[in-house]
């Protein structure tokens, strides 16, 4: 009954199918990427590719020998323009091709490099000196520091980077009054290596904020020569291109694939610990922490807690954590009923699970937070003042005294937060038990943010990690009267003075005194119940060390090394 | 036959304007602000609305709509919010990785469904039969999601027989020099084995995914076509006249009842543009359906439209070519006029 | 059904389980149940366009039976096929070999089954209702077409039709079937000038004046033990409950009714 014919095929199918298996067995020991890497750089050039890797292409460079390593980012790379704001992901690469013109030091904590307070010049600086009176900033540049293109890096290029930040239509200029800097005339090109700023009020962010890579130089000839009438800062042109300044050089940048290869800049100055970099997008986390498992990848950033959880047991893989101020709150718009009730908002701040939270969503990857000012920032008083804790009966007093009685309200979520959501039925369930109907709505992102931009949500989760660190930092974004990002639409006077006075305070004790007197009104007011400080982590192969933490959290490639 | 082209071509171009009205409006119905997004963390109403601006999303709906379709005419389908990049070229860059996927999924999805379809018909009720009927059941049931996560887990994760979901080729590998897109082809054509090796080592796992969830409804397709066409009076006068069950089945019966098995393949294969959306997620495929997640994601207007009017387009496209197939194989459609003796 | 059990065509889910068939005395009912068509045998059936493959063209299925049937080659099985189509009365043969079934005319379908049933060379074909479909005036031609055939090749006909009047015209011996039982069998004049089995005798009435209004519009009631006419029988009694043998009612002719049993001997 046609027998031969169907077994003909089948049997093709059949060996098909063998011949991808055997395929997959023949080149299966050879074809982890790292071992492939191991004999060479990671060069776009026609080299063939190598399962096993015996072709040894001739490249000149001290580091020839060191090895390649491929990162799996959280997000995307979209953009490389580094004064717009962009994913994730993005701010890695850039922060490996724009050298901020200080760093912080370094030491060293549980094989995690944890930046401290102290600042210093970066090795494209010679040197970096900031007056007594915090009026005057000095930057002599490195003679020997260049640009990938061969370009030396001059104190010209350097103030046409603050130049940019200050007129160019990124959203940096927002955050410069923070430091003092308003307008173009406080910077100044003494010489071709020398520039001085001068911030019209001293702050105690300045030193940090020269540590970020907004301040990386920009190659103004090349910008220059990119700039159009429309776009006379050339964004275009950097959306897509760079000249770096920093350790790495752009060599691909390929948005379809999602791939992203860096080289070591030969003009950097500094050290580079690897042979390059490979940044690869793998959109799903779970798929990001099975290759890193098989060797496939060798450092995967953004997994969940329940992830980290699982790897921290898999003897080929180490997790690096570090404590963080990156924390998450559960909002309430003070403008919407029964919220406007400031009774209501205590009942639910001391309803939250916090412990619970803290094990069973961040599974003990997270610090408590306690208030806007989490544990894990200066200046926190929690040992000091009375911060909110699990208590139901204190929760359902209050809501009686506030005299509402019982109430439904909607409680959105975003889609990309999986911990919110886990968060938020555990919140959930502590509200029914007080009385309080919880309705769970679950929103994409996009509309997420759109609605509690206007206001409309009258519970919300927040993520707030800024890198300036600072607490009076924190405070504006987050509750100073009128501010866009203020989406409780809290407003207090005296908060607002503390914060104005604060901003601009550089003696700790005085800080201290203020903040402490602000944390007791936050928690007073209670327009934010706060859940948890996540720790700042990273998943790497076993071979791998030198994982960077600074202010901004941005993972550094710079100083990882792979093997010995 | 031209004037059926020529009609055919006139409907094809109403369809597709249909697509782009229907695409534009929905997706800006979508709730979710794109500037708001794009505007950051740091965002102040002024930055909102500046990007707003600049996008053109702060005019009037039908001025954003005719504009945008004036453009679509010229083949500019606006830039995307997110990478700040034009659209077209966006998606076409990704195509062809989603069109490999695509092509060999459907071409494993024939070569289980058909020969295990036309097997159940021919030996129906039989355990071969069951066999094929529980198959389908599976395939049409089974969540895309669900059985991409068991492949990788136990093909790539345990087993190790496969490469894991990262790319088309392994990290560091540079494609082969661009003809068609598809590495499995350019790479032959540039004689780079060891790349048409691997290209196919890691198109292994997705498209397995797929063509087994596609095998199942042209494997039912194929199985009543056969059972009808065997049933018919054709097939029982050929017998009649001596000819055996064996050549019944492939000669008279093959030909037949593949007619409409070929439509079933063409929407399958339609299907597959737009439905790649999870596979190419899971498996980091860097094609027009992670594009699309992304846009959804960040609702990313432009790129949205763009992808689905581009979907909407090619599905439009491969319709036509499967009804002109169709018309020439079948000579019923085909020659239409009567022979007069 | 019975036809195709006579080809081996029963449909899935049928058997063939008792009973004889034979042709030239040998038994062909081994072959048949195991669903293998006797070379000897061949059928035409009764749509003749929709019992063509639609996307073969004519010529092709001809030369294709010719191949298999007489074992000759590709190029002369084309040949004899338009020879075979010209010689059942197709005009212009040779065109109408490259032409597909939809694009004929349903008498000439007709003829293409019959020039595929010559190239068979049968002993007996059946000829299922062949012109039911067809235009009375094309049922003259085939009728004719067939007669020739027979005298050309001496095959035997067993012609299958509700048409009573084709019957006289075609037939030498009739056998009547009533729910799948034969009634009566005899020669074609016998049966018409002195019909026995009270089915016969209805069908004969039926045709020439009214039917008689006792007797009612009945389906056929597979379930029913014994004769199946028996429900619509005006002539039932209680022994029809059992199916009656077949009874000698003449030279060649038998009935099968028990209102015969008093006069007549049962046929062997």
């Amino acid at each position: 009954m046609g027998r031969s014919k169907i077994i003909r095929v089948r049997s093709f199918a059949v060996l098909v199918a063998l011949g991808l298996v055997a395929a997959a067995c023949g080149g299966g020991a050879g074809t982890t990427t790292t071992e492939a890497q191991g004999e060479a750089p990671a060069t776009t050039s026609a080299t063939q590719p190598a399962p096993g890797g015996e072709e040894q292409p001739e490249t000149g460079g001290p580091e020839a020998e060191a090895p390649v390593i491929v990162v799996s980012l959280s997000t995307d790379v979209d953009i490389l323009e580094p004064h717009t704001f962009r994913t994730t992901g993005a701010y890695a690469v850039t922060r490996a091709l724009y050298q901020p013109p200080a760093d912080q030091v370094f030491v060293e904590e549980g094989g995690v490099r944890v930046g401290t307070s102290e600042v210093v010049a970066s090795p494209i600086l010679e040197s970096y000196r900031v007056s007594d009176d915090g009026l005057e900033a000095t930057f002599v540049m490195n003679p020997d520091a260049r640009f990938d293109n061969g370009d030396p890096i001059t104190a010209g290029d350097l103030a046409y980077t603050f130049r940019r930040t200050i007129e160019g239509p990124g959203y940096i200029g927002l955050l410069l009054p923070f430091i003092g800097i308003e307008s173009s005339d406080q910077i100044e090109v003494v010489d071709d290596r020398t520039l001085v700023v001068r911030p019209k009020v001293a702050s105690s962010l300045f030193d940090r904020f020269m540590t970020f890579q907004v301040f990386g130089p920009i190659n103004q000839a090349v910008a220059e020569a990119n700039a159009t009438p429309d776009d006379p800062w050339a964004f275009e042109y950097f959306t897509n291109n760079a000249v770096s300044s920093g350790p790495y050089s752009l060599v691909e940048f390929d948005r379809d694939r999602g791939q992203i290869v860096l080289e070591p800049n030969p003009g950097y100055p500094g050290e580079v610990a690897n042979g390059g970099i490979i940044v690869r997008n793998i959109p799903d986390a779970e798929q990001r922490a099975l290759l890193l498992q098989r060797g496939e990848i060798d450092v995967a950033v953004g997994l969940a807690p329940r992830l980290l959880a699982q790897l921290q047991d898999d003897p080929n893989v180490n997790v690096y954590t570090a404590p963080s101020t990156r924390s998450v709150f559960l909002g309430m718009n003070v403008d919407i009923a029964p919220l406007d009730n400031k009774l209501v908002r205590q009942a639910i701040s001391y309803a939250v699970p916090y412990d619970a939270l803290l094990d069973q969503v961040m599974f003990g990857f997270a610090s408590p937070a306690g208030t806007l000012i989490p544990s894990t920032m200066e200046t926190y008083a929690g040992d000091a003042i009375d911060v909110y804790t699990t208590d139901l009966e204190r929760a359902r007093q209050l809501l009686e005294e506030s005299g509402v009685g019982e109430f439904s309200i909607e409680l959105a979520v975003p889609q990309s937060s999986k911990e919110q959501q886990q968060a938020a039925v555990l919140i959930q369930d502590n509200l029914r038990q007080i009385g309080i109907d919880a309705q769970i709505n679950v929103l994409p992102d996009a509309d997420y943010q759109g609605r509690r931009n206007n206001r409309e949500l009258p519970l919300f989760f927040h993520e707030w990690y800024s890198w300036g660190d600072d607490p009076f930092y924190q405070m504006t974004f987050l509750l100073k009267c009128g501010q866009f990002t203020n989406f409780a639409n809290y407003c207090n006077e005296e908060l607002d003075q503390i914060i104005a006075e604060g901003t601009f305070t550089t003696d700790p004790v005085k800080r201290q005194e203020l903040s402490t007197r602000a944390q007791q009104i936050m928690l007073e007011d209670a327009p934010h119940a706060w859940l948890w400080a996540a720790d700042w982590a990273v998943a790497t192969g076993k071979d791998i060390s030198g994982v960077t933490k600074d202010f901004t959290e941005v993972p550094r490639f710079e100083t990882l090394r792979k093997g010995g | 036959m031209r004037r059926y082209l020529i009609k055919r071509a006139g409907i094809s171009v109403m369809t597709m304007l249909g697509i782009v009205i229907v695409v534009f409006f929905i997706v800006r119905v979508l709730p979710g602000d794109a500037a708001a997004v794009r505007a950051g963390p740091y965002a102040t109403a002024e930055k909102i609305a500046q990007i707003r601006a600049k996008y053109g999303l702060d005019r009037p709906l039908w001025e954003q709509f005719v504009d945008y379709l004036a453009g679509v005419a010229r083949g500019d389908f606006g830039v995307s919010v997110r990478t700040d990049q034009p659209v077209l070229g966006e998606l076409l860059s990704r195509l062809p990785a989603s069109l490999e996927l695509a092509v060999y999924s459907v071409l494993v999805a024939t070569v289980i469904g058909v020969p295990f379809g036309i097997v159940a018909a021919a030996r129906q009720g039989t355990w071969v039969d069951v066999v094929a009927r529980v198959f389908a059941i599976l395939g049409s049931s089974m969540a895309l999601f669900w059985l991409g996560l068991l492949m990788i887990y136990f093909f790539f994760f345990r087993l190790g027989w496969f490469p894991g979901p990262v790319d088309r080729l392994a990290v560091g590998t540079p494609p082969p020099p661009t003809v068609t897109g598809f590495y499995t082809i350019d790479g032959a054509l540039a004689g780079q084995w060891e790349v048409v090796a691997m290209a196919f080592r890691f198109l292994a796992l997705p498209v397995l995914t797929l063509g087994f969830v596609l095998a199942a409804p042209i494997l039912k397709m194929v199985r009543s076509s056969v059972i009808e066409t065997l049933a018919s009076d054709y097939v029982r006068t050929a017998r009649a006249m001596g000819v055996s069950p064996r050549t019944v089945l492939f000669v008279d019966g093959f030909r037949n009842a593949l007619l409409p098995v070929t439509t079933t393949i063409g929407i399958v294969f339609g299907y597959m543009l737009g439905g790649n959306i999870i596979v190419e997620y899971l498996f980091s495929w860097p094609g027009v359906g992670r594009y699309a997640y992304e846009a959804i994601q960040t609702n990313d207007l432009e790129a949205l439209q763009g992808f689905v009017i581009m979907v909407g387009i090619l599905y439009v496209a491969l319709n036509v070519v499967i009804d002109l197939g169709y018309a020439l194989i079948d000579p019923r459609i085909r020659l239409g006029r009567k022979v007069t003796a | 059904m019975t036809s195709l059990a006579l080809m081996g065509l029963l449909p899935p889910g049928i058997e063939l389980r008792a009973g004889s068939i034979r042709l030239e005395g040998r038994e062909l009912t081994p072959d048949l149940a195991e669903g293998r068509t006797p070379r000897e045998v061949t059928m035409i059936f009764q749509h003749p366009r929709g019992a063509l493959n639609p996307t073969m063209r004519v010529g092709r299925q001809v030369a294709r039976v010719l191949r298999i049937n007489q074992g000759l080659g590709a190029s002369e099985a084309k040949e004899v096929a338009v020879d075979l189509l010209s010689r059942v009365g197709i005009p212009g043969a040779e065109r109408v070999a490259r032409a597909y079934p939809h694009q004929l005319s349903g008498g000439m379908c007709q003829r293409v089954m019959i020039a595929m049933a010559l190239g068979c060379r049968p002993k007996v074909l059946i000829a299922d209702e062949p012109t039911t479909a067809l235009d009375v005036t094309i049922q003259a031609q085939i009728f004719d077409l067939i007669r020739d055939l027979v005298a050309e090749t001496s095959c035997g006909v067993v012609f299958i039709t509700h048409d009573l009047a084709a019957v006289a015209e075609m037939c030498d011996r009739v056998v009547v079937l009533y729910g799948g039982q034969v009634m009566e069998q005899a020669s074609t004049v016998d049966l018409f000038e002195r019909p026995s089995h009270p089915y016969t005798r209805y069908l004969l009435e039926s045709v020439e004046r009214e039917v008689d209004p006792h007797i009612e519009e009945k389906d056929v009631d597979f379930g029913l033990p014994g004769c199946r006419f028996a429900h619509r029988c005006s002539e039932v009694f209680d022994r029809c409950v059992e199916f009656p043998p077949q009874f000698d009612v003449g030279d060649g002719h038998t009935s099968a009714c028990f209102r015969h049993a008093e006069e007549n001997s049962v046929a062997s």
